[in-house]
Parts: structure tokens; C-alpha cells; sequence
């Protein structure tokens, strides 16, 4: 059985973002593997591990950078490594068919990635993926069960867990709460420089969406200190929501 | 003492000691000496051998003076051994008195057949009356460790064996014979004596021995020759028994910590180097064989005395390590249990499986050594991830055992072989590796708290500001990121700066220490953290460096100048001390009432004790010392890289920071202070749990003396 997992480089979660000439600029920003796809990589070596997968195969759409992130995922412990040549302003759907593309070449059981990427947010490249190649597909995972070409899946539901079954091959992404990713040691560094990465280039697709413009959030405004007799404060603070803040009242 | 037997008839005039009087065949020792030196000697090679089976590299050979000043002063001045006062001493008394023993007999039997040295008349009865009286010493100190472990019975000696009791014994009756024979020699005079004279210079020379004489008065000169010859033998014979057995017992220790001094490392509190860890092909120790062959000495030298444990913070919390048992003795039986079969694996190099190289049925029934893991059976992860690294083991070991450098290395494996650690150890090195901080804040924030506490008009912030700069302030993860701590940076901030000390500060361009990444096992990420540092101490050309965090005081002090770092490096309470010294500060009177916590990494670890006292008493803070101070310190559960792992109470036992603030608390102070982020951490965290908020509150030092010069 073939664990394929599509893994994203993200900005690091803390970095501190700024714009250049109207774009998000990169400059001294770390970048690493999308934490929810992380959690993907994670669970295709579990998988490996108690035997279920025989291979498992980490694909990157994006720069040469992106060479890091499937590094990253070897060191961890996945087998070989795609990077599909694309470039990072490819819109969701232009992504999904680069991947779509590759997935289909390589004609895994299961394709594995996170439901959500920490950067954009956007939540469509799995979906997408699983559209475009008939697969069924299963959200936000916590635990999955492989056996007799089917996967059990439970999944997050509101306010509680729904268990799902699909047949094989299916596109399932995974929540983080499904496991906790292993930090690789050296041993693993050093095995993954002798992994086998392939380079790809990108299925020629034009965007769907064109990005007009970006913003950063308005900066936290400072708030107000009112010190006075309890009466007084209401009195000031009521003052202040109406005629500063201007808060509708109905 | 004196004339021994046959003088009496006359012959010898002058006070001597008489060699073999009253002891036909007495020679014959001089033959039979040989068969306990060879078994001695034979067991020493034997013992001594295996230590070449160690393959890591630990090279100790470097300053022989310092080194023969070390063994001559931890073996013979006992000065470790007498720093715990009653066992302490009592040890350096029956060490003394079996040396100066031993080599009195030597000294007489060389005078007596060759007639030097030349111990005669008065010179002999000073001599004799020494001897006598370590000899006496000797006895009552064998009486006393009796005392100590069958009646007092001390927690730290919790793993007393049959052979501890064997061995007492045997030191016992050897010593107790002796006084016999001089007892009876003594009584044997006594009849004999044809003048007064002869019985006062016994009295003078044997002191001791003359009360021993009393038990045999009452019986004939006959029975008293009779028994003196039977005693004298019998001695002799326990004796050259002490000798045969002392590289197979816990006798062993006399030799292995005579190595141990020797040996010991003589340099400042760091883990050891990695060279090349880019090329490296292992990491840490993942058999007991790859450790140096210094750590195997250790082995060997531990005598289970159990000061180590009785000071160890995890073991007075119940937790799995007992530096003791859990670490030192559980890796000398696996090491004594898989030596022969290293052996055997080092003759039979073609044997794929050294085991079945041992062709010894009873041996290959039992446990393979072979097949049993150190880090998971041996030692075991618990034990492993439990130390603090607060070097208590280490500064309270007699036998300079090096604790700390094997968790280390067994660490090391774990984390960058093994991949297997605290899942929150991951999360501190993946933070550390992403924004340069163990608690994960955006790097691109760290100079923010200059802005945020008001000072950053005083600081000469190098990137942007770019000034001339005597100092390097490096304020560390902790200033940078915890809100508490940044209080305390502001403090040392406006203390610098109203003592007009000129200093540059790195904002983004300073990193983590990688302190918490070593010690946790990440060498790695520490060596790449330290070379982020260099490079920006470099660009800068930093000469001097005042660190905040002990942590990093130790790591850039002790552990950097190994990756080539070489700087004057400071504590901030080293140069606050300098500068109320110098006058350039003049604290005001606080008149508080406190107690002041030690860091491991302060204290123990670098020996700063006094300045930051000095210090706050200048600020008028009345320290109230309390028993577990300066060396005794309890540490505060975080170093070692503790502080980002869950420390989970032991049932019937509090956590090692709730420990320790009892501790502080215990003499109602209005003040604990502290010079540490980690500690103040934890032992605020320990105030609140004991709701003593109220009363006491936990500062910095640095914080302690702005309060003052505010004032």
C-alpha cells in the first residue's frame, strides 16, 4: 500500500508579517512545514510503521524552498520525495491540478494532507484534489483504521465525532489533534539526504482567482482607563461607548 | 613497644623498636608478603584491563602539576571526604590511621634490618606515640561508621550489602589485633622489666596499647608470650587478607579514587564538546562501551555513600533517578555483567554475535547483557529525563564521580539517534530552532521589550543605533519573552545606566543561549544557535558580556569558548557587586527581610555565592540563611532543560519547586530572591501554591537593588 502525503511550506506561525510594495514580503522568515500537513506526514510513517504502508511518498508544490519542507518530512521518516516546480502566487484550484497531476502518475491508495493551511486558510487544495480525480474524500480526521481496502475514519463534528468509511483510494486530511509530529533526530537527517526527490514541473493551468489587494490588520488600538467613583465610571464609560466608540444602541 | 622481649636480658639500650621479639619465623612475612601484594597486583590488571574496553575519547592528561596537586590533596588531605563532618572525618581518621600504620610497620622493620630511618630514643617514642595514636583514632573511626550505618542508618545509606558489614569487620579486628599484640607486648614488658624506666618509655610510646595492656595482666608470662605469637600471626594474617581483596571488594575504592583525583576534570562547569557534528556518525552514548574510560573509573570508584543521592532534587521528590542506584550502580552491574562478554567479542572479532563467542553455559542461561539496552533497561528514559543538572551529585561526590556529563551523553542519543523525547522537549527545540527562543515568540519581536518597559532611550540598541559600547548586555530569552522577566531586564537596564556603564545590546540579533537545547540533548541545535551567536558577538566585536540568565552566563562562559567563542563574560550580579564596590551606584536601605535563592547554575555551577549577597545587603536586605544554602542549594526543578518538561508530583511527595519554597519560606521572610528566570518562575509558582502571595514576594536581585536605588 502507497501513503502519498501533500505537504505546504508556510511562514512560520509566529512570524511577523509586513508588506512590500503592496505584497507580503518574505524577507527573514522562516519558513516550515505546514503544521497541519506535518500532522499528514505524521500519520503516513504511523501508517508505515505498523505495516499497513509500504511506501510513503511527501509531494510540495512551490519554489525550490519548498526542497526544505520535503526534507524535513524525510527526515521524519517518509521514504521519497516530490517537488513539483509551480509558482507560489498559483491559486488554490492551479494547485490542486499540479498535484492532482502528480497523484495520478503515482496512483497512491491513500492521499494524505492537512485540511487547512496555517498561511492562507483556505481549506480547498484536498477537497480539490479529491474532485478532480473521483476520489472519495474524508475532512478533518482525528484517527483512521485501514483494513480490506477501506478506511474507517472518525472525524471532528460539531461538538462531537462522526465515524465515516470510504473504499481506497481516498483523499483524507487530517485535523491536528490526530496525532503529535516526531521531531527528527539526526539519524533521520542524515538518512534523508540519501532519499531519493524527484523535481516535476507544474501542469500549465491559469489561476481562477486573482488576488487584488492585501492588508494587514488595523493595529490594536489602546484602550481607555477610567478611574473614578463606581457611579461616576459607568456614567463616563457609557459617555465614552456612545460619543468615542459610537456604539449603536437599539 | 620499646625493647621488644629479648633486650631485656640485656642488649638494647636505647628506646627502638625491636623487630620479630617473641615472634620465631619472623621473617618468613617478608616471603609470605608477596602472595597478597601478587594477588593485589594480579587484580589490579585484571580490574584495570576492562577500562581499555571503553571507546569513547576522554583525554586527561593535560596539566600534570594541577593534577598531582589534586590527588595529593583529595587522597591524603581527604579534603572531600571531610565535607560532610562526622562520616567526613571519621573516614579521614581510619584513612589516616591505616596509612600511617601501614607505613610505621615499614618504617621499623626498615630501621630494625637496615638501620634507617634513624627512629631511636626520643625521636622513636614521638614516633611510636603518632602512630599509636592514629591507630587509636583509626579504631574509633571504624567504630563510628559502624554506628552510622547499623544504628544511625542514614536514608543515604539505603543499599547497605553483607560485605559493607564483612568489611567493617574486617577493619575492626584487624585494628583491635593490633592492640592486642602491642596489649600483650605491653604486659609481657611489664613482667619483664628489671627497671622502672623501661615501663614509663612503653607508657609514653604506647599510650593507647597501654590500656590494652591491662586485659592481659592477670595472666602468665607464658599464656601472654604463648597468645602474643598466636595475635601477631593472626594479625598478620588479616592483614595480607585486607591486601589479597582489595581489588575485588568495595576495598577497590582506595585505588579508583585515587585515579579520580588524578583525573577528575579539572575544568569549568561544561558538557562535553562535539567536534564535527555535521560528520558525526553517532551521537551521545547508546552502549555503555562508548562512554570514556573515565566514566568506567567512576564505576568502580562510586563506594554508595549516597551524598549524591541525599542532595539530589529528584530523589528527595520521589521521582525514578537515585543518582546512586538508578544511575551510577545499575550501569556498573550492567557494565560488570557485560565486560566478559566484550571480551570475549574483542578475541573473537569474526563472530558475528559476541555471545556466542562465550562458551560458559550458566552465563548464557542468565540475561544477555549483550541484548539488554542502557537507555531503556539499564538506566531507563525516566531516570534519564528526571536530572536537573543542579550538580549536587557532583559537587557533593567524594569521589568526583562526573553525573551530569552521562545523562548527558545519554541525551544525546535519545534525541538525535533514538529520536525519542518529552513530546514538550520537542516543542521547546522546534521553537528554539524557529524563532531563536524556547517559548516560541516571533524573533522579529525581541527587542520589543525595551519599548514596553520604558528604557529603550537607554539602551544602546546595536543594530539600529550602532554606538561604541564597553559591554555587551545579553539579556537572553527570558528578558526578551517573559512578561515577568522583563521587569527584570528594565531593572539591570536602569541600574547600568545610572551607574554610567557604556553598553551595546543585539535586539534580533541576539539568539537563544541553546542552553535548554544542550542540556536536553540537542547538540545540535545548540551548536547552531551558538554560531548564530558568534557571528553577531563578532560583527560587533564584543569584547566583554554581561549575561542576565546564569543559564546563558554558563553556557557563554564555560561551554562557548569550545565552539571558539572567547570572551570576558559576567554575571549581572558580578558587575552590580563591582559597581556599588566601586561606588558608582549607592543603594539605599530597603530593610527587608529575606531569603535568597542560589541557581545551580550560579552557585553551584560557577562558584558566585557572595557577590549578589554582597550586593543585596548593600541595598539593606537582611538575608536569613537557611540550611539548604550556597553549595547545599535545592535546586528549583528547571535546570537541565526541565523547566519546558511537565514535572508531575510523586504521590506522597510535593514537586521539586514546592520543595524548595518551603524551604524559602520557612523563616516567614517578606522577600525571596533570586537571580535566575527560571527559578523565579518556579518559585513564584511555588509562593502561590503555598498562598503565601501575601507575605512574601519573589524578586531578582537586579530588581532588588533599582528598588533601592529608586528609593
Amino acid at each position: 500500500m502507497k501513503v502519498l502525503v501533500c505537504v505546504k511550506q508556510t511562514f512560520d506561525t509566529e512570524a511577523k508579517i509586513e508588506l512590500k510594495d503592496g505584497k507580503i514580503s518574505d524577507a527573514g522568515i522562516n519558513l516550515i512545514i505546514n503544521p497541519y500537513d506535518e500532522v499528514a506526514v505524521e500519520g503516513g510513517i504511523q501508517l508505515k510503521e505498523k505495516g499497513i504502508a509500504k511506501e510513503v511518498v511527501v509531494v510540495s508544490a512551490g519554489s525550490d524552498k519548498a526542497m526544505d519542507a520535503i526534507r524535513t518530512a524525510l527526515a521524519m521518516g517518509a521514504d521519497r520525495g516530490i517537488l513539483v516546480k509551480q509558482d507560489t502566487a498559483a491559486d488554490e484550484y492551479a494547485r490542486a491540478c499540479a498535484l492532482a497531476e502528480v497523484i495520478k502518475g503515482e496512483s497512491p491508495d491513500i492521499v494524505l494532507a492537512g485540511h487547512v493551511a496555517a498561511d492562507d486558510g483556505s481549506s480547498q487544495v484536498p477537497t480539490r484534489i479529491a474532485e478532480i480525480l473521483g476520489f472519495p474524500h474524508v475532512n478533518v480526521i482525528t484517527a483512521v483504521e485501514i483494513a480490506g481496502g477501506k478506511a474507517t475514519c472518525t472525524s471532528e463534528a460539531d461538538g462531537g465525532t462522526q465515524v465515516t468509511e470510504v473504499s481506497l483510494p481516498a483523499v483524507i486530511s487530517s485535523q491536528v489533534s490526530w496525532n503529535e509530529p516526531r521531531y527528527p533526530s539526526m539519524k533521520g537527517i542524515m538518512a534523508a539526504k540519501k532519499k531519493p526527490v524527484s523535481t516535476v514541473d507544474a501542469a500549465a493551468v491559469a489561476n481562477k482567482v486573482a488576488i487584488v489587494s492585501v492588508a494587514l490588520p488595523p493595529s490594536k488600538q489602546a484602550g481607555i482607563k477610567i478611574e473614578d467613583e463606581p457611579a461616576v465610571v459607568g456614567a463616563k464609560l457609557a459617555d465614552w461607548m456612545l460619543n468615542t466608540v459610537k456604539v449603536e444602541v437599539k | 613497644m620499646i625493647f621488644g622481649f629479648v633486650p631485656l636480658e640485656g642488649g638494647y639500650e636505647v628506646p627502638m623498636r625491636v623487630v620479630g621479639a617473641n615472634v620465631p619465623y619472623e621473617w618468613l612475612i617478608y616471603i609470605f608478603m608477596f602472595i597478597p601484594i601478587g594477588i593485589f597486583c594480579l587484580g589490579f590488571y585484571e580490574k584495570a584491563k576492562v577500562w581499555w574496553l571503553a571507546k569513547g575519547e576522554i583525554h586527561r592528561v593535560d596539566n600534570g602539576w594541577q593534577r598531582l596537586l589534586s590527588w595529593l590533596t583529595f587522597s591524603f588531605a581527604q579534603a572531600r571526604v571531610i565535607r560532610k563532618p562526622f562520616a567526613g572525618w571519621m573516614h579521614a581518621f581510619l584513612f589516616w590511621g591505616f596509612l600511617v600504620l601501614a607505613l610505621a610497620a615499614g618504617v621499623d622493620a626498615a630501621h630494625f634490618w637496615i638501620h634507617w630511618p634513624p627512629i631511636e630514643g626520643t625521636t622513636y617514642i614521638a614516633f611510636s606515640f603518632v602512630v599509636d595514636l592514629l591507630g587509636f583514632l583509626a579504631l574509633i573511626g571504624i567504630i563510628a561508621l559502624a554506628f552510622i550505618r547499623y544504628v544511625q542508618k542514614p536514608d543515604r545509606l539505603n543499599d547497605t550489602k553483607k560485605s559493607d558489614g564483612w568489611i567493617i569487620f574486617l577493619i575492626f579486628t584487624i585494628l583491635l589485633t593490633g592492640f592486642f599484640i602491642e596489649g600483650l607486648r605491653i604486659a609481657a614488658q611489664i613482667k619483664l622489666a628489671t627497671t622502672m624506666q623501661q615501663i614509663q618509655y612503653e607508657q609514653m610510646a604506647s599510650a593507647f596499647g597501654w590500656y590494652f595492656a591491662y586485659l592481659f595482666m592477670g595472666m602468665s608470662l607464658e599464656s601472654v608470650l604463648v597468645w602474643h605469637r598466636i595475635m601477631w600471626w593472626f594479625h598478620m594474617a588479616i592483614a595480607f587478607l585486607f591486601i589479597a581483596i582489595v581489588p575485588f571488594t568495595k576495598l577497590w575504592h582506595i585505588i579508583t579514587s585515587m585515579i579520580n583525583y588524578a583525573f577528575r576534570d579539572l575544568g569549568p562547569s561544561a558538557l562535553r564538546h562535539v567536534e564535527n557534528i555535521e560528520e558525526a556518525e553517532t551521537f551521545g552514548v547508546e552502549n555503555i562501551e562508548e562512554f570514556g574510560w573515565k566514566d568506567i573509573v567512576d564505576l568502580d570508584a562510586c563506594i554508595r555513600c549516597g551524598r549524591c543521592q541525599e542532595n539530589c532534587p529528584a530523589y528527595n521528590t520521589g521521582k525514578h533517578l537515585n543518582p546512586k542506584i538508578t544511575l551510577i550502580q545499575n550501569m556498573k552491574q550492567h557494565w560488570d555483567a557485560k565486560v566478559p562478554y566484550l571480551i570475549a567479542a574483542q578475541d573473537h572479532p569474526a563472530e558475528e554475535d559476541a555471545a556466542v563467542a562465550m562458551t560458559d553455559e550458566a552465563a548464557a542461561e542468565a540475561v544477555n547483557p549483550m541484548e539488554q539496552s542502557l537507555l531503556y533497561d539499564v538506566v531507563t528514559t525516566d531516570v534519564i529525563w528526571d536530572c536537573t543538572n543542579c550538580r549536587a551529585c557532583m559537587e557533593h561526590c567524594p569521589m568526583f564521580i562526573e553525573h551530569i556529563p552521562k545523562i548527558a551523553e545519554m541525551r544525546r542519543n535519545l534525541v538525535m539517534w533514538q529520536g525519542d523525547m518529552p513530546g514538550e522537549a520537542q516543542m521547546a527545540f522546534t521553537n528554539m530552532e524557529r524563532n531563536y527562543n524556547p517559548w516560541g515568540v516571533g524573533w522579529a519581536n525581541r527587542a520589543q521589550w525595551l519599548t514596553e518597559r520604558g528604557v529603550r532611550e537607554m539602551v544602546n540598541l546595536l543594530p539600529e543605533d550602532g554606538g561604541e559600547f564597553e559591554y555587551l548586555l545579553y539579556a537572553g530569552c527570558a528578558v526578551s519573552f517573559d512578561d515577568r522577566y522583563k521587569r527584570v531586564g528594565e531593572a539591570l537596564v536602569r541600574v547600568l545606566n545610572e551607574a554610567g556603564v557604556s553598553f551595546g545590546y543585539l535586539g534580533t540579533e541576539e539568539f537563544c543561549c541553546g542552553d535548554s537545547a544542550r542540556r536536553l540533548g540537542n547538540e545540535y541545535l545548540y551548536q547552531t544557535l551558538v554560531q548564530q551567536n558568534l557571528e553577531s558577538f563578532n560583527n560587533y566585536g564584543v569584547k566583554k558580556i554581561i549575561v542576565v540568565c546564569p543559564h546563558g552566563y554558563n553556557a557563554l562562559k564555560n561551554e562557548y569558548p569550545q565552539m571558539g567563542g572567547n570572551f570576558e563574560v559576567y554575571h549581572y550580579t558580578e558587575i552590580i557587586a563591582q559597581l556599588i564596590a566601586q561606588g558608582k551606584i549607592k543603594p539605599g536601605k530597603l530593610g527587608a527581610k529575606a531569603t535568597y535563592h542560589d541557581s545551580c547554575f550560579l552557585g553551584r555551577h560557577n562558584n558566585i555565592y557572595d557577590q549578589p549577597r554582597q550586593a543585596l545587603q548593600s541595598a539593606g536586605v537582611a538575608i536569613t540563611e537557611i540550611e539548604q544554602g550556597k553549595q547545599f542549594g535545592f535546586c528549583c526543578g528547571a535546570g537541565g532543560g526541565r523547566m519546558w518538561l511537565e514535572e508531575h508530583a510523586v504521590e506522597g511527595y510535593k514537586r521539586i519547586n514546592d520543595t524548595r519554597t518551603d524551604q524559602l519560606l520557612e523563616p516567614n521572610p517578606e522577600m525571596i530572591i533570586t537571580n535566575c528566570p527560571f527559578c523565579l518562575t518556579m518559585i513564584s509558582d511555588g509562593v502561590k501554591g503555598a498562598e503565601a502571595e501575601e507575605q512574601t514576594k519573589v524578586f531578582d536581585v537586579a530588581e532588588v537593588v533599582w528598588q533601592s536605588l529608586s528609593k
